[in-house]
This record gives C-alpha cells, structure tokens and sequence, in this order.
C-alpha cells in the first residue's frame, strides 16, 4: 500500500519526498516528465570560449535543430531557456491551456520541473516575510538546513548574512567572475556610506557545489550553465530524484499527466492519463502531495473540487533587467574561467517603505550569445556586433525582483471548456497603479545605488508580467478558515489528506526568488507527514 | 503575398552577401545551406511586399546592405531584412571559423571609447543615407 502520493517532479515534488522515503514510508511520485534526450548529448565537456572555437557541432545546441534558439523581437520571457532547455516548457501548453492578455505564462511538464532551468539563487524568508504563513525562521530553519544539505549551497557568509542567514553546510563560493570583482571592490570602498543609506551587497548564494557533494561536481567553470549540466554542480530537482529512485520504497512513475483527485473512505485517489497511449489509471494513498507548480497544482485542484469560475489569487515577481556598462572594467581582462550564474545579491531598503526590501543580482553577459543583443540595438547590425565586442566584457547585467502581493486585479479561475474542447485556466494580472509607481521608483533607486558603484544604466528592459517565473499565492497558507486555502500545515482546506508543497501556499512573494522557500516548505511537508503518518 | 523565406538562389546570394557585410568573409557551402534552411523554418508566414522588395533590391546591389541595414534598425527593426541578417549572424557565430568574428575582445580604454564613437557615428551616418535609399528599395520589383 502506498503511503504518500506526490504529483510532480520539480523543487517541491522531490523535497517533499524525500524526508518520508529516509523514514521509510513508501511514495509513489507521479510525474509526466519531458527530457532533453536531444541536445544534451551533443555538448562536450569544454569551456565556452573552447567549444566555441572547435566544436563543429555548436551550431545544434546553441541555435537549435529547428532553429528555435534565434529569437527576434524584445527581450521576452525566459531568455535563458536556450534550445537545451527548450523541453522543460514542452507540451504544457496544450495539456493545461492558459488564457491570458496581460500574464506570460510557463508552465513545466518536465522532469524536475521549472527548476530545471532554476537560476539557483538561494534567498531564504526573514522573519517578516514568514509572518503571513504563521511560521517564523526558527520553524523553517531545520528545513532550510536540511534543504541546504541536500542541494549543496555555495556562497559567503559576508553584508548579507544578517538579511539572508547562512546553513551551517555552505561551502566556499564560487569564483568571482572580474566583472562583479570590480564592483565587490569598489562596494568594500564605499560600504559604511551604502549601508547607512540601505544598501548591501555580496556574494550570490548559489545551489551549486564547489567541492563534490553527493556525487555531483565541483563546479567546472566551464561557463555553459545556460546550456548544461554536465558536472551536475548546479542544483536540479532531477539529481534528488536520481537520489530517490535508488531507495526500495520510492517508485517513479512518469509519462503520466494527472487530472484529478478524490478523497474516498479515508483515502485519496489520483486520476491520471498515460501521456502516451492517452489510457486512464488512477493510483490511491493514504495522503496526497500536490507539488506540479503553482499553476498546475492550481489546474488539479480547481477540477478536482469543482471550482470553476471561482478566482484565486495569482502572483509573480515584478522583474525588470538592467544592462549597464560597468566603468572599472574598462581596460581590464575578463578572466575566461567563469560561471554564467548571478555573481553578487544587491538587497536594497527602500526609504520610508516600512523596511520594504528590492533584490538585484549582477551578471556578466557572454554565453547567451552577441548575435542575441545585436537585435536590441538599433544601429547597424556590422557595427553593433563591433562595438559589442569590445563592450561585453564591461557590460553587467542587473536582474531586479520586486515584492509581489495580492491585488483585486491579480487573480486565476478555471473555465469550464465548451464544445468539447478542454478546460481552461484564466490569468488577469493587473497592477495597482501605487504598485507600478513603486516598481519604477525602486528601480531608479537600486541603479543609483549601481551608479555609485561604476554601472552605468544602458536601457531599463521590462519582460512583462510573468517573466520572473516565481508563480506564487493561489492556495495561501492563512490562520483564516476559508475554501480554497491551505492551514499551516499546508494541507489544503476542505480536504483530509490533500498537501500542496509548491509556490501555490505563499501568501505573498517578498522580491528575494521564491525556490529555495518552496523547497524548505516543501521538506517541512515531508516532515510533518512522517509524523502523521506514524 | 509568399512567405519571406525565398528561393533557393535568391536565398545563396543573400547568405553570401550578408556574411561578407557581418564578417567581411564569404560562408562554406555548408553554412549556405544552413542560412537556407534556417530560412524555410523561421519565415514561414507571409510578408509584406515591401519587406520582400527591400530584400531583393540587396541581393541585385549588394553594396547597399549596409545603408539599409542602417536605416531598417530606425525604421523597420522587426522587419524581414533585420531578421535575415541577424539568422545569418547567428549561424555565423557559432561556427568554429567565424567564432572569433564574435567572441568579446580587449581594448585599451581610450582605443575603446574611440572606436565605440567612431562605430556610432559610422552607424548613424549610414541610417541617414540608408533611410533616402530605403524609399527606393522598398518601391523597387522584389
């Protein structure tokens, strides 16, 4: 008999499962998990500057057998997703169709779910930022740890520490890249002045392992963290479900697109389609963890309950990315050996906003390719490759998240689909006009701050709603007892056993990047579980 | 009106023309072929006789590329010709002979401001002389 049903390979799915696999308690984990069987056996084990200047076949995995990693117009959602990635978003689309006018929406159905293309930042929640789900960071903080263990945190315990608490498991960081090294310097110059005026800065915790941890890494900085995950340093879902997959107790059952449960003589039974052959089945346990992405998790539960045309509300993290020309590299070297992920976190107080916190992370630009930033010129294509060339190694790139909070104009349903065609989810996303005017004056102040520091701002580069993929708030963990809500276990009200273990339970989404928090909740579910089921 | 993609000869010149402009080299015959059939799955929908027109009259004097390339960056960005260019810029990029062509380089800081502004002031007296011939190009056979 099967203990625990968890739906969904991703950051959720697999921390959840694995405190109840190391108690023993048996899980089937339910999953339609898409691969990259394609283009990930095509990348050598080379740095990108090496690849790029011998490697005949670069031209499949960088642009695309169809041709889909040459994108043309603005900078749209998931830049990152280049064609190796391309199968995390596959078929999602037509299995859980989304309307939207005003939301970018992507949804996973593959193995490891968003986190698949996780940038692996790790943001843990304060104390503040926890109070709305009635927990604070002493509850998580054996999540946290435990989570931390398990997916390997690299990073500093330096201006940071007192805004994001470090796990006693961290290991070194990652080399800095000479981009965020000049402006680690000049920040060190200036910092009693920045941090009077509200402004930290550090090394970006990063789920990646700089020494080999669980048979993964260390980090090569090979600097194709966009492309691969050859050394398995960096942090993806799928390494704990390898992990998973070994214990007797833990089955893996993928080429499934679960649609529904139902609770039944104190059990809860899973209906599912085979992905394939399109054959139902349904799977019963004594609890069940919903853990497909906010959205998918959110598609189940409106079927399952019978809860069309009745709006949750829906968040996501404002983002904005900043391209600047960072003024200390001119006339310096970029070292080769790198890492494509974030360098440095910028947390930043705003005045006045009652302690109200915006993240910026700095990047270096080079991996993604110059042909894809030829096209945000409007010069010459001739002439903007040659002045890009000589401007990349001086370009630092700031991604800036913003808070999220519910707002009468943020809100998902499901409609009943007519004529035989399938349901639909519907997305409204609407900002106050108090929160748009926020966003932009925060900006405004996180690149002042970069100004004094050598980064000039080039453009200011909006993706739209949806872009910063941090989907939260549709079943908020709450104190009040109302449908469609999760209590502070995160079982979902109206149900026994049901458990959602994703971004769906946040009631809002500080602007910190939201994966970590879903994985410590998510091993917290896990934990709780043991104990009920004992 | 036909899809942007173009036939087969028209779309060689055009391969060899736009890599001679991004590069200053012609492409082998295998990063021609490769420019075709880029073409055949990214223009697929129908385009405007306009865009169709300005890329023909490149193909029949490829020595106006560069104006109305220019000019398309401030008039038309989204627009056949821009996005043709750009694939074969991609293609170019990443093979291993033209790679270097692409990858970042050093410069010392005066050299880089002066050639950073000599680049611009190259780009925008081109998008002014592009933007008199563009007029002509889009009204020409295509």
């Amino acid at each position: 008999m099967t203990d625990v049903i968890v739906v969904g390979s991703g950051p959720g799915g697999v921390n959840a499962a694995a405190p109840l696999v190391e108690a023993g308690r048996s899980v089937l984990l339910i999953d339609y998990g898409n691969e990259d069987r394609r283009y990930a056996p095509l990348i050598p084990h080379q740095p990108f500057s090496e690849l790029r200047r011998t490697d005949r076949q670069q031209h499949r995995y960088f642009l695309g057998d169809e041709f889909e990693g040459i994108p043309f117009g603005p900078v749209r959602v998931g830049a990152q997703l280049t064609p190796p990635r391309v199968h995390i978003l596959a078929d999602a689309a037509e299995r859980t169709p989304v309307d939207s006018d005003d939301f970018a929406v992507s949804m996973s159905l593959a193995r490891g779910g968003l986190g698949a293309g996780w940038s692996a930042g790790v943001f843990p929640f304060s104390d503040a930022e926890l109070r709305d789900m009635n927990l604070t960071v002493e509850d998580m903080r054996p999540h946290y740890d435990a989570v931390a263990e398990r997916i390997g945190v690299a990073g500093e315990r330096d201006d940071l520490e007192a805004l994001l608490p470090s796990s006693p498991s961290m290991m070194p960081a990652l080399d800095i890249d000479s981009n965020a090294e000049v402006v680690l310097a000049r920040y060190r110059r200036k910092r009693e002045a920045l941090n009077a005026a509200g402004f930290f800065l550090g090394r970006t915790r990063l789920a990646a392992c700089t020494r080999e941890h669980r048979g993964r890494g260390p980090h090569a900085y090979l600097d194709m963290a966009y492309w691969a995950d050859m050394d398995r340093s960096i942090y993806r879902p799928q390494w704990t479900l390898d992990e998973l997959r070994r214990a007797p107790n833990f089955t893996y059952l993928d080429r499934r697109f679960v649609d529904s449960f139902i609770e039944d003589g104190g059990r809860v039974r899973v209906h599912a389609a085979h992905a394939d052959s399109g054959a139902k089945e349904s799977h019963e346990a004594a609890v069940l963890v919903l853990a497909a992405g906010t959205l998918g998790t959110a598609w189940i539960v409106f079927r399952s309950l019978g809860c069309y045309d009745t709006p949750v509300p829906i968040l996501c993290n404002p983002y904005a990315y900043v391209p600047t020309l960072n003024t200390g590299m001119l006339g310096r070297e970029a070292r080769d050996r790198r890492c494509s992920l974030a360098q440095l976190t910028a947390l930043v107080r705003m005045p006045g906003g009652g302690g109200r916190l915006v993240q910026a992370q700095l990047f270096s630009y080079r991996s993604l390719l110059t042909f894809k930033l030829m096209k945000e010129l409007p010069l010459a294509y001739r002439e903007s490759l040659r002045i890009l060339r000589l401007l990349i190694p001086t370009f630092a790139i700031l991604g800036i998240h913003h808070e999220d909070r519910p707002a009468p104009g943020k809100s998902c349903c499901l409609r009943r689909g007519k004529g035989g065609c399938a349901d639909r989810l519907e997305i409204t996303y609407r900002q106050t006009i108090e929160e748009t005017r926020a966003t932009r004056t925060d900006e405004r102040t996180v690149i002042r701050f970069f100004r004094r520091l050598g980064c000039l701002p080039l453009k200011t580069v909006r993706p739209g709603h949806g872009a910063s993929l941090h989907y939260a708030g549709t079943f908020p963990i709450t104190s009040r007892d109302e449908k469609l809500t999760c209590d502070v276990e995160s079982r979902l009200r109206g149900t026994e056993a049901v458990y959602v273990a994703d971004g769906s339970v946040f009631p809002w989404i500080p602007p910190k990047g939201l994966t970590f928090n879903l994985m410590a909740n998510a091993d917290r579910v896990g934990t709780l579980l043991v104990e009920r089921l004992r | 009106m036909s899809s942007g993609a173009g036939d087969s000869r028209s779309l060689q010149i055009e391969a060899r023309v736009f890599s001679r402009y991004l590069v200053g080299r012609n492409p082998p015959d295998e990063l021609i072929d490769r420019y075709e059939k880029a073409n055949r799955a990214l223009f697929t929908e129908p385009v405007d006789q306009r865009d169709r027109a300005l890329v023909g009259f490149i193909g029949r004097h490829p020595w106006s590329v560069s104006l109305l390339d220019a000019a398309s960056g401030v008039i038309r960005p989204n627009g056949l010709l821009r996005g043709k260019i750009l694939t074969m810029g991609a293609i170019l990029e990443t093979s291993p002979e033209f790679a270097d062509e692409f990858l970042p380089r050093e410069a010392h800081p005066a050299t880089l401001v002066l050639r950073v502004f000599t680049l611009g002031v190259v780009a925008v007296a081109c998008a002014v002389l592009g933007s008199l011939l563009y007029g002509i190009a889009i009204r020409s056979r295509p």
